[in-house]
């Protein structure tokens, strides 16, 4: 492997966070993430001493700008610079709108929304100085293809979309590439509220016949941290066995 | 010379150089942009730099109008003493 890179993953104590997190520290990659509680997968990571010069946590509520802004700061002083954003942690309230709380759409937008731009934005401030980096935003099938349920979920996710274009506009003259993936319905705790009507519908749906899972995303992700993307910047790579054209 | 003053100008002369620009001796009525030629992102880089070496960023809760090398000595001095 090339040398090895200092990634940040947010959100990676559960669901596809988690399997990025474990699939870039086994790759060799130095891993550095955060979550609101710690799970039993980070506590097993913070146990293994062969990871402590790689791995970096933290807990904290991602609607918490000032220890977004911290962790970023931290990770940099762990471990001399930051090649990677991976823009994972997200919250979704299922319902319709009409039944939606005030308190449940403002916590969708500090976490989708306004935890995604600082971290950006404390990464880029970081990746400009160095002259390279790579923000990868994951966002969702749902940004462009409307689902019931979901309204403020999926706005939020649209608006990642538009931040990749604008600020992969904004930082490609510096060598920095920011890009999206947007996953379909993947196998992880947030889909676990689906319905066995629901799930049969997803799959009637898609062309390569099932739901996703993290591990499908993962191939993805290697590519666009890869060099041989280094001509790709300001997209959406959509990751759902075609459910979505 | 103000101690502050040489660690601004070292660090807008090392984004000159990094960028294959020259470097010219700063006065404090160059404008940032049309006489030293500092692009938006490249003021960006001078700012966080600049942070990363005095642990200040006057730009963090708003954006001060800083038009001339002198503007930007000054912002980071008064910063410095607050």
């Amino acid at each position: 492997m090339s040398q090895p890179l200092v990634i940040i993953v947010s959100g990676g104590s559960r669901g596809l966070g988690r399997s990025l997190v474990e699939r870039l520290l086994g790759q060799g990659h130095c891993v550095a993430t955060f979550s609101r509680t710690q799970t039993e997968f980070i506590e097993q990571l913070m146990a293994e001493s062969d990871l402590e010069k790689r791995f970096h946590y933290e807990a904290f509520n991602a609607a918490d700008v000032v220890s977004l802004r911290s962790f970023v700061q931290a990770v940099h002083g762990k471990f001399g610079r930051l090649d990677a954003l991976i823009n994972n942690v997200a919250i979704a309230h299922d319902g319709l709108l009409a039944m939606t709380s005030e308190t449940d759409i403002q916590q969708m937008l500090d976490v989708n929304l306004r935890a995604t731009f600082v971290l950006a934005k404390e990464s880029s401030r970081l990746m400009l100085v160095q002259g390279a980096g790579c923000i990868i935003q994951i966002s969702s099938v749902v940004a462009q293809v409307g689902y019931r349920g979901l309204s403020v979920y999926s706005a939020t996710k649209a608006g990642l979309e538009g931040l990749t274009r604008s600020l992969a506009r904004e930082l490609g003259s510096r060598g920095i590439r920011v890009n999206a993936v947007a996953p379909g319905f993947l196998e992880t705790d947030m889909s676990e509220g689906l319905s066995d009507s629901q799930r049969e519908q997803i799959i009637r749906r898609t062309p390569l016949g099932r739901i996703g899972d993290a591990s499908d995303i993962g191939p993805c992700i290697d590519f666009l941290l890869s060099p041989g993307a280094d001509f790709i910047t300001g997209q959406v790579i959509t990751v759902d066995g075609g459910a979505s054209v | 010379m103000t101690e502050i003053r040489q660690s601004v100008e070292a660090v807008v002369h090392r984004v000159l150089l990094d960028s294959g620009r020259a470097t010219i001796p700063l006065s404090d009525d160059d404008e940032l942009a049309q006489t030293i030629g500092l692009s938006s992102l490249d003021i960006a880089v001078v700012v966080v730099a600049l942070e990363q070496q005095l642990g200040i960023d006057p730009f963090r809760e708003n954006v001060p109008t800083v038009r001339t090398f002198g503007d930007l000595v000054t912002l980071y001095e008064d910063a410095v003493k607050h």
